[in-house]
């Protein structure tokens, strides 16, 4: 119990120094909205045909240039969509950041990822990617909208696993109608050579907001947090390291079983996001209502030392149904991205059943 | 000392000093610690103490290329990159044949706390 207690402590220490040093180091570039799938889980809402204007490769060039000159090389881009694979001049802005001397990583379907392709993003200095997986054949079809989704995401899974990239791993959206199939799919992300898997809770935004029988409810969302701190000693021995997302706040006892960190939302304090329209935030999935300016009119590196109050005084929080809650002071409001700026409660609690206003 | 803190602490909540993240739906990513800095200086010659210029030098992180170069006139390379804690070594290799002098047999040297790194490279011969 004092043992728990002294790391709870160590734990708020280490975020609040964090916090107060602030420094940049992980940045969500989204390229694009445009996509080769529909998925009926997708928070972005993405198409085939954007109809929003998007920065042109030339601006991403620029962004690229400012962020090494004023962040330094401790940087690391996230490139990120709709599907990055389907922008025409994904290589270029990859390479262009390898050249200055930091790293980039890759979030996809996996859908147009063959061995040519990942060639030549080796070739540009990928050093992460992160590739979708949502169950067998059917159910990631059926979920991904395409009849060979399946097909080819294993495919790309398979092939990143044998390529020496340094982090590569599979991210899996659970819903109740996949919930019974995570074993099963385990041991196919296992004979693909996979060997770090993390699990989501689809989140009630964009395309997914519109399809409610693909959320977990609380008690579901417990279910998967069990079945992950049952299994992950038994995969691990496989090869394959199982955790949940780094989404939600849970007491640090139960943190340390289902993930490698604990929970701490480094939204706009370790990580920022440029969106396609050059709207500047913390993770690319929050709300507009903690969009912090746009990289065509502001100054990314004042914003970033005078912006992001929200995010890193949580203040605000304790203005909300919250409040009152014994777990507020390492919770802190959990994840920005699951609030709107001014909602009485999140839209989804890990600690407390709740109802969204 | 903050920087030195914070580790300290990392260390007693994860058991590890590096921070890797993998935010949201992003894939994961270590952090560069200013601390794990290193630089590493490759000096190659001949067996007669002259200074081979042109040679490939490429170091690797476990199994992957890092980052390559190439020896200048005086047979330096120079490499700076952030230790995460895996095994390091370079290779040095001759790539343009008799152009800079000779050549010469492939190395490889186990990269480890010091900062330079004399080599001698022996020169090919019939029957090699």
């Amino acid at each position: 119990m004092a043992f728990e207690r002294g790391k709870t402590i160590v734990n708020r220490l280490y975020k609040q120094m964090e916090t107060r040093e602030h420094r940049l180091w992980y940045v969500f570039l989204e390229i694009t909205r445009r996509c080769n799938l529909s998925c009926l889980h997708c928070g972005s809402d993405c198409r085939m045909q954007p109809d929003s204007p998007l920065l042109t490769t030339d601006s991403w060039l620029k962004i690229i240039r400012y962020c090494r000159e004023h962040f330094g090389d401790g940087l690391a881009f996230i490139i990120t969509g709709g599907e990055p694979l389907v922008h025409p001049d994904l290589e270029e802005i990859g390479a262009a950041i390898s050249a200055l001397g930091m790293r980039w990583g890759l979030v996809t379907n996996g859908y147009a990822l063959d061995e040519k392709r990942l060639l030549k993003l080796l070739a540009a200095g990928l050093s992460s990617i992160t590739i979708s997986l949502d169950g067998p054949a059917e159910s990631h079809n059926r979920l991904r909208n395409k009849h060979d989704a399946f097909q080819r995401s294993t495919a790309s899974i398979a092939l990143s696993s044998a390529s020496g990239i340094k982090f590569h791993d599979v991210v899996t959206c659970v819903h109740p109608g996949n919930m019974h199939q995570l074993d099963e799919t385990a041991e196919i992300l296992i004979r693909l050579g996979a060997t770090n898997w993390r699990l989501f809770r689809i989140f009630p935004s964009g395309r997914a907001a519109r399809n409610p029988e693909l959320l977990l409810t609380h008690g579901q969302t417990w279910q998967m947090l069990d079945w992950i701190a049952g299994k992950r000693p038994h995969y691990a021995g496989l090869g394959l390291n199982l955790g949940a997302s780094c989404e939600g706040y849970v007491p640090l006892a139960t943190d340390r079983t289902i993930r490698d960190n604990p929970f701490f939302c480094r939204a706009g304090i370790n990580i920022a996001s440029i969106l396609c329209n050059g709207t500047i935030t913390g993770c690319s999935n929050n709300h507009h209502s903690f969009h912090e300016g746009n990289i065509l009119r502001d100054n990314l590196a004042t914003l970033w030392e005078k912006g992001f109050g929200r995010f890193r005084d949580r203040q605000w929080v304790q203005h909300t149904d919250c409040g009152g809650c014994e777990h507020l002071k390492d919770c802190r409001g959990g994840s920005i991205h699951l609030w709107e700026y001014g909602s009485a409660r999140p839209k989804f609690c890990y600690m407390e059943e709740i109802h969204p206003s | 000392m903050q920087l030195m803190l914070k580790r300290l602490l990392r260390l007693a909540l994860t058991g590890s000093t590096t921070v890797i993240l993998a935010a949201c739906y992003g894939p994961p990513m270590d952090q560069r610690d200013p601390y794990n800095l290193k630089e590493k200086h490759l000096t190659a010659k001949n067996s007669t103490g002259n200074p081979i210029p042109g040679l490939r030098v490429q170091l690797y992180e476990n199994q992957n290329p890092l980052e390559q170069k190439q020896t200048d006139n005086n047979g330096k390379a120079f490499f700076a990159y952030y230790d995460t804690g895996a095994q390091y070594r370079l290779k040095v290799e001759d790539t343009d044949g008799p152009a800079n002098g000779g050549e010469f047999l492939s190395q490889e040297i186990q990269v480890g706390e010091v900062e330079d790194y004399p080599v001698t490279l022996t020169e090919k011969t019939d029957g090699v």
